[in-house]
């Protein structure tokens, strides 16, 4: 069975005043049909750039030098606009960190989840909705993401309603085109946390039923252990190591994920420490050799500084990119 | 929404009032005798004298004050020396033409800067974005006064297809007022002979007191548009698939048009000024020829008329633009 | 033998280490705006416009025209080699009196420039930073001046004053300051809440001290980009005072007096009225660019990303 989303050796670098970011540097990842893919990784390791991206939707100046992307047997490289609308929405969908600003504030929420069921439409060339069809095609879809008075909240304005709704309804405005893979950049990050308790519950239930296939990405583990089955760990523009949850939760390979999981603070253990990784994310125009994380690793060596490592199979679906991985 | 506006009349009246004032303060603060500046220059003592106290100005500032305001709330705004008709009469008027030249003026400049400024913003930096910057700047440091005479050169003189000044030519006759704009007024009665005419004389004061103010819409309006061309929720637009057509036109500019519109309020108010530039220039009959005419004969009251009109219509107008802008943004509504 | 500890002390960084990101910052200013055409136009006819104005006298090449001639036998001409912007009706050289109108339009936009700014930048820190009933009262002023449009103020202030220069530039002035009270109010209004006003405060700072040190250095960049947009539309307003009659008189070489004057020889003498004008609009042109250009180094914001 193919893969739904592969994306090969994927390089990507942008032009900056003070010379080029090579934010992307080879990323080898494949999400399969129905799976709940999580990616991990600090602020600026370039997961947020690798998901827009996939929707053609990243930065104006990057420029892919490398690589490709592949969505269900169909490229996903250099596509013209009319082409994108025909996937964004429809086939891959999205949704957001902070959904006070990925509302529009002047409109009701009516109006803009009205709008993005008529472009589906469009776009897929089926015959425009009647308005009775969009408002019935609203309210299911509200109802979907358990808004309990669609009316009310269809007549509202953004800035009238709580963070948790808002985020719902981003998750209904993602659904409407019925799309089968679904990307979420770090939706649960901005919300209180009894909030992001629901919106989880709520995104493992739409995945059940709708069986929807999810790259989520985040730097709260807590949130990705919460709904990932497989979990890519991202540093500095490199996947560091790939495999299933529970797997790489109980016992990280890459010197990156021990230090990641480490540093987080555990309610329920004896009392420590918090261990910290010694360093900073490197800059991106001069790059690290070799392997990108080899300035804050305790157990780098010559070859670390050589030679970039490739990302070596260690287990049953469990990958690693580090020269010191199976020792 | 309604006490929103009804508040906004409170601070209009209150504002009037302190204009009012401020242009009590104008004429008695300024050095010289108040008699003589009304009185004119040509009056002999004895005429200074009897103005003095007519007009009460040997009485007590405070008590000059309470007489000036109440004249004006009566609607009295005194009499010109060079005419002797009462003020306001000759303000009623002008005020017509004025009015009819600002707003084609203001309307050519919203349609015009709008369109460009949006055109703008979506193929920014190509040719047709540094083309519009280079003439929205030029636009407003264009001296008003400079560009008339130029077209007027181009136009009038040199390739005599557009006429040199005034309203009408001499010979015509205007429609009986309904509306009191000549263009309106002709095209309601049927006289389609005039409105072209009319039409043909109001081309190039309209050009000119509009370019200012296109110049600053076209320059708002593409600033804006590019930043809300960046925000998340046009990022998620688009990554909901809906087609970049609706993006600009629709959900951009809503959110681009806000300080547009203040922007509007704004030049609404230099072109009011200006109008004592192009009115000069082009001979128009309005309220800034007569306060340039009467300010040259030191005829005080007129002019002191002609500044409450236009700041009345200047708040008047802002008014109306806070109004919108409540309109517009739901979020401050509860303001 | 004692052992001393040994110390190594790190290097004393050098100038261009210890000012480094400073260094960058103007680099990449000077890169940003000698990359834009319209900003580097605009400091180049700021820039000829200022050497007109300085070295005036000396270039203009009839010097003894400036305040005015009596060359009636040379009365009217059109462009040519010898008068390349022609000559007026008192027969004296266009183009000297308007390179010698530079200088006088200098002066008028210094002047109303700064005593607008010198009025309205201290009113507004104080309104800003003090609140309360001095805000209260010094905010209503500044709105009542602001209630009518600039040109038609000055006209009333000129009126009533009288027409001449000096009169022309007191109206402009008084036109002018609203908008610094306006526009350093609103800024000192969030620089105050910032944490650093906060601590020098916890120190024992006086008033104007942090108004003179902390807020008002904020405030530069949005001061320093109206001010030289003001320049020239403080020039361009004196020009068009001018041009009504109440401004500058003649024999004074003021670009908008002259287009006065010319206005009556129309059309036949078209020169008198075009080169004075063209004069005042590259004038009001390049200070307008400059403004924007400083605008869009200085003011991160509007860059483009």
């Amino acid at each position: 069975m193919t893969a739904l989303l592969r994306i090969e050796n994927y390089h990507l670098d942008i032009p900056t005043f003070d010379g080029v970011l090579r934010v992307l540097d080879g990323i080898d990842l494949t999400v399969e049909r129905g799976e709940t893919l999580g990616i991990v990784g600090e602020s600026g390791c370039g997961k947020t750039v690798l998901v827009r991206s996939i929707l053609g939707i990243g930065p104006k100046r990057a420029r892919r030098t490398k690589g490709s992307m592949t969505f269900d047997s169909m490229s996903l490289d250099d596509l013209s606009e009319a082409e994108w609308r025909k996937i964004r929405g429809v086939k891959i969908s999205m949704i957001f960190q902070d959904p006070m600003t990925y509302l529009n504030p002047l409109f009701t929420i009516g109006r803009q989840l009205s709008d993005v069921i008529a472009a589906h439409g469009r776009a897929q060339g089926r015959r425009p909705l009647t308005r009775e069809e969009r408002d019935q095609r609203c309210r299911q879809l509200l109802e979907q993401v358990q808004i309990r008075d669609p009316e009310r909240v269809e007549a509202s304005y953004p800035h009238q309603l709580s963070g948790g709704m808002r985020q719902r309804i981003l998750i209904a405005m993602a659904l409407a085109g019925e799309p089968k893979l679904l990307i979420a950049d770090e939706p649960t990050t901005a919300l209180d946390v009894t909030i992001q308790a629901q919106i989880l519950d709520l995104m493992r239930d739409l995945v059940d039923r709708l069986g929807l296939t999810v790259i989520m990405i985040s730097h709260d583990v807590g949130a990705i252990a919460a709904i990932a089955q497989r979990v890519a760990v991202m540093y500095a523009g490199v996947v560091v190591e790939q495999g299933p949850t529970h797997e790489i939760l109980a016992s990280p390979q890459h010197p990156y994920t021990q230090g990641l999981l480490a540093a987080l603070p555990d309610i329920e253990g004896e009392i420590h420490p918090l261990e910290a990784i010694p360093g900073t994310i490197p800059n991106l125009i001069h790059p690290p050799s070799g392997c990108r994380f080899h300035p804050r690793c305790s157990r780098a060596t010559e070859i670390c500084k050589r030679e970039k490592p490739e990302m070596r199979s260690i287990g049953a679906d469990h990958a690693v990119a580090c020269h010191h991985a199976a020792d | 929404m309604v006490m929103f506006a009804l508040r906004k009349i409170m601070v209009l009246f209150g504002t009037m009032l302190g204009l009012a004032a401020l242009t009590f303060i104008i004429t008695n603060v300024a050095p010289g005798d108040p008699a003589r500046l009304v009185a004119g220059p040509n009056a002999t003592s004895d005429m200074v004298e009897t103005i003095r106290q007519e007009y009460g100005l040997d009485r007590p500032l405070i008590e000059q004050f309470f007489i000036y305001m109440g004249d004006l709330l009566k609607g009295d705004l005194g009499r010109s020396i060079i005419t002797t008709r009462p003020v306001t009469d000759e303000l009623l008027r002008y005020v017509p033409a004025t009015l009819e030249l600002v707003f084609a003026a203001m309307t050519l400049g919203i349609i015009v800067g709008v369109s460009f400024g949006i055109l703008s913003a979506v193929y920014k930096d190509r040719f047709i974005d540094q083309v519009t910057r280079i003439f929205s700047i030029s636009g407003v440091a264009l001296p008003a006064f400079w560009f008339g005479i130029l077209l007027q050169l181009l136009f009038s003189v040199h390739w005599e297809i557009l006429p040199v000044s005034g309203q009408l030519p001499l010979t015509t006759i205007p429609p009986e007022p309904i509306t009191h704009f000549l263009l309106i007024d002709s095209l309601l009665r049927g006289d389609f002979e005039t409105f072209k005419e009319a039409l043909s004389h109001i081309i190039l004061p309209a050009i000119v007191l509009s370019f200012p103010c296109l110049a600053s819409i076209l320059r708002v309006n593409r600033a804006e548009m590019i930043e809300v061309l960046q925000s998340d929720y046009i990022v998620a637009a688009r990554a909901h698939g809906i087609s970049s057509f609706r993006i600009i036109m629709i959900y951009a500019l809503k959110n681009a048009l806000l300080p547009t519109l203040a922007m509007i309020g704004l030049r609404f108010g230099w072109m009011l000024g200006s109008t004592v530039l192009v009115e000069t220039v082009f001979d128009w009959p309005g309220i800034g020829l007569y306060a340039v005419s009467s300010a040259l004969n030191s005829d005080f009251k007129p002019v002191v008329g002609v500044t409450l009109v236009i700041g009345f219509l200047f708040m008047i107008t802002n008014m109306l633009v806070d109004l919108a802008y409540a309109w517009v943004d739901p979020r401050l509504r509860k303001a | 033998m004692s052992t001393e500890p040994s110390i190594t002390l790190p290097e004393t960084p050098s100038f261009r280490e210890r000012h480094a990101s400073t260094i960058r910052q103007w680099r990449l200013y000077a890169h940003l705006f000698s990359t834009s055409f319209s900003s580097m136009l605009g400091l180049a006819l700021v820039v000829l416009f200022l050497i007109l104005a300085v070295f005036g006298p000396w270039l203009a090449p009839y010097p003894e025209d400036t305040m005015g001639a009596v060359k009636l036998s040379q009365r009217l001409l059109p462009p040519s080699l010898e008068h390349p912007f022609g000559t007026d009706e008192m027969g004296a050289d266009i183009l000297s009196r308007v390179i010698v109108g530079a200088r006088t339009s200098l002066w008028i936009g210094l002047i109303i420039t700064g005593l607008g700014a010198g009025i309205g930048v201290p009113l507004g820190l104080i309104a800003g930073y003090r609140g309360g009933f001095i805000r209260a009262a010094i905010m209503r002023v500044t709105d009542l001046f602001l209630s009518v449009p600039g040109l038609a103020l000055a006209l009333a202030i000129v009126a009533a004053l009288g027409p001449g220069i000096t009169n022309c530039i007191i109206a402009l002035a008084l036109v002018w300051w609203p908008g610094y009270v306006r526009l350093v109010e609103s800024k000192t209004l969030s620089v105050k809440e910032e944490l650093y006003v906060e601590s020098a405060l916890a120190l024992g700072a006086t008033t104007p001290w942090i108004l003179w040190r902390h807020i008002l250095p904020n405030c530069m960049t949005p001061i320093i980009v109206k001010a030289s947009m003001d320049m020239g539309m403080a020039i361009l307003s004196a020009a068009s005072l001018g041009f009504i009659g109440l401004g500058a008189k003649p024999p004074l070489p003021e670009w908008g007096a002259m287009i006065s004057v010319a206005r009556s020889y129309m059309p036949d003498w078209w020169w008198y009225s075009v080169f004075p004008g063209l004069a005042i609009f590259l004038t009001v042109l390049g200070f307008n660019l400059l403004g924007d250009g400083l605008r869009d180094v200085l003011d991160p914001r509007s860059r483009s990303r």
